[in-house]
């Protein structure tokens, strides 16, 4: 704190001691004093920024240069340094072992749905609340539908394990009712897949929302009053005026979805799997989460992390560029 | 909004009313179902009776969750994280925003700075490198394990930097014209301007905070340690065990409870604070959405 003040004060020193010419834009003419000049009213900030450097160097940096391990024999006595160096044998491992296409197309498969299907239905829900005038309706339905994306998986989890149980479920209970066979929703591997995925729809949708609803409110009403002198129905003007309005919206949302395909929902699945679903449930994280750090195969698991880091950065480098390309839209 | 006069489009006016209304009920329905089972007799809870109303209302549950040292504890724990981890996310994103508003031609290097944080975002070391890392720097079963790696909320960051960007920038030559320092102009004129912006990003870290749980069952072994989130996880993972289930039966059926209940009143309880700060969330959080994306 005190070197603040110094730091504050110094500039205003000097000035005193030194009185230097001044420019009109406040700096002095000779070079060395406008760079001195420069660097302590600057150095305020610089040093502002001190923390978060050293931090994000320390627990985001330093990692990246943990990968190494996934070259090595990582001992955990030996450290990063002290470990053999092994080349790519953790990678030949990896592809060799019978259930990695298997976790790999799992991880892909329900990504993917997640993604389109969840789309889908967040912009179908955008476009139908859209046509609700009633503000209190409105937001009434937002307010209840955004509620789950705050509810940690923990809580949703345990929530859907109890009302999807085989033993005294809500869900089942109905269902046999109905005269149906329970379902083991969470236990077979016909139906954990479609489970995974529609819970983290119905978790997510109303917040996937959003960004749809803005983009339908920003759409020029005099469009929507052009189609109607030419005598389009609301239907025709959904089809010809709001979708084309959202178009670049959507398409910006995909691209940018696409660096996403590799993380198919780690804490989600963790909660909900069990060793009975492991064959279409399990996903990469998850693998690697057993295998990395439960099981203690430190390098396997770096080797997994690293081929997982670098595919998600080229995807998320093509989505950036996809989004350019075809929705004008520039990250940087 | 233009509207048609068609019967058909007024026969989907009322159709959609409904589907919306269904839909958004089935986002609480769930909830409400396991607020019944907390408030159920036992009786009713085990024998499946228990829809969306309590039957047999009576808060024994609660009164047992209430009294459990294990779960108040991580309450306490969590309430402990929240406030200190917000904080401290806080103070960081101000800190690093302010200057990284400034451009490049005020400010020699803040490109690099920024590209700095944002690569972090494209590419990680993942969770073995991490977690070696958390051991070789000792905050193994530190509590603040859970605050120092995500100290810096780089997205947060970046939406607050991008905020100030948008500020008149008047204001602040103004302020540098009267001789106020960097400090001063950060205080008596940034922040007052940003308090949309830090109200969303601090509530964003609040909610964050309180439903984080994975980095507490890796970095700390002692279950006492344990935030409220990852100990409602251990339990839940626990009473798919059939043999748990067995043995806290008979214990549980003496003080006329089920699992089944005494979970529901936890879920419920772990719930709570999420509820309490919901209608906040709703005032800010839409704006927080498009505040980074509206700047290109």
């Amino acid at each position: 704190m005190k070197q603040d003040y110094a730091i504050i004060l110094m500039p205003h020193v000097i000035k005193m001691m030194v009185a230097l010419p001044e420019g009109e834009d406040g700096m002095s003419s000779r070079k060395t004093a406008r760079i001195w000049n420069y660097l302590t009213l600057n150095a305020t900030l610089y040093c502002m920024l001190v923390p978060a450097i050293v931090l994000v160097f320390i627990f985001n940096y330093v990692p990246m240069y943990g990968l190494i391990i996934a070259f090595q024999d990582y001992q955990p006595t030996s450290g990063f340094w002290g470990s053999r160096f092994v080349g790519l044998d953790w990678f030949k491992l990896m592809v060799a072992m019978p259930d990695f296409k298997q976790i790999l197309w799992n991880t892909v498969v329900i990504a993917l749905l997640k993604i389109v299907i969840g789309t889908i239905v967040a912009i179908v829900f955008s476009l139908l609340l859209h046509e609700i005038r009633s503000k209190i309706f409105k937001r009434s339905v937002q307010t209840l539908t955004y509620l789950p994306y705050f509810l940690s998986w923990v809580i949703i989890g345990g929530i859907f394990i109890n009302i999807l149980s085989t033993n005294g479920g809500l869900i089942n209970n109905v269902l046999q009712q109905l005269g149906f066979d329970p379902i083991f929703f969470l236990g077979s591997n016909t139906w954990f897949r479609p489970t995974v995925i529609f819970t983290d729809i119905w978790k997510n949708f109303g917040w996937n929302s959003i960004l749809y609803l803005a983009a339908l409110a920003g759409i020029n009403e005099e469009l929507y009053e052009t189609a109607v002198i030419d005598g389009a129905n609301r239907w025709k003007q959904t089809v010809y005026v709001t979708l084309p309005g959202i178009s670049s919206t959507i398409i910006l949302l995909a691209c940018l979805s696409l660096g996403g395909i590799l993380s198919a929902g780690f804490e989600q699945i963790l909660v909900l799997y069990n060793p009975a679903v492991y064959q279409t449930g399990d996903i990469l994280d998850t693998f690697l989460y057993r295998m990395g750090l439960v099981d203690g195969q430190f390098s396997l698991g770096a080797a997994l992390g690293l081929m997982q880091a670098i595919v998600g950065f080229l995807l998320i480098l093509l989505s950036y560029k996809l989004a350019e390309r075809y929705a004008n839209y520039r990250i940087f | 909004m233009v509207k048609g006069d068609s019967t058909g489009y007024r026969i989907f006016i009322f159709f959609n009313h409904g589907f919306l209304g269904i839909l958004a009920l089935t986002t609480i329905l769930p909830l409400f179902h396991i607020l019944a089972l907390s408030l159920s007799d036992n009786a009713a809870v085990v024998a499946n009776a228990v829809g969306l109303i309590p039957k047999g209302f009576n808060t024994v549950a609660y009164e047992y969750v209430l009294r459990d040292n294990k779960f108040i504890g991580s309450m306490l724990i969590s309430i402990k994280r929240v406030a200190i981890g917000t904080a401290v996310n806080l103070f960081l994103i101000v800190v690093t925003a302010y200057p990284l508003a400034q451009n490049e031609n005020k400010l020699r290097g803040r490109n690099a700075i920024v590209w700095y944080f944002i690569f972090p975002t494209l590419f990680s070391g993942g969770l073995i490198p991490t977690y070696l890392l958390i051991r070789d720097v000792g905050l193994m079963d530190n509590f603040f394990a859970l605050i120092v790696p995500g100290a810096v909320p780089i997205f947060s960051v970046i939406l607050m930097m991008n905020y100030i960007r948008g500020l008149p920038k008047e204001i602040f030559e103004a302020s540098y014209m009267d001789g106020a320092g960097h400090l001063t102009t950060l205080a008596k004129i940034c922040l007052p301007l940003s308090l949309p912006s830090l109200a969303t990003l601090g509530l964003f870290a609040m909610v964050g905070h309180w439903n984080a749980w994975f980095d507490a069952t890796i970095y700390l072994n002692d279950i006492a340690q344990w935030p409220l989130q990852s100990l409602m996880r251990s339990l839940i993972a626990q009473s798919q065990d059939i043999e748990k289930i067995m043995q806290e039966g008979d214990m549980m059926k003496a003080l006329k409870l089920s699992n089944k209940s005494l979970q529901a009143s936890q879920l419920m309880l772990s719930t709570v604070p999420i509820l309490l700060v919901y209608p906040f969330l709703q005032k800010y959080f839409v704006k927080g959405i498009t505040l980074g994306s509206v700047k290109s």
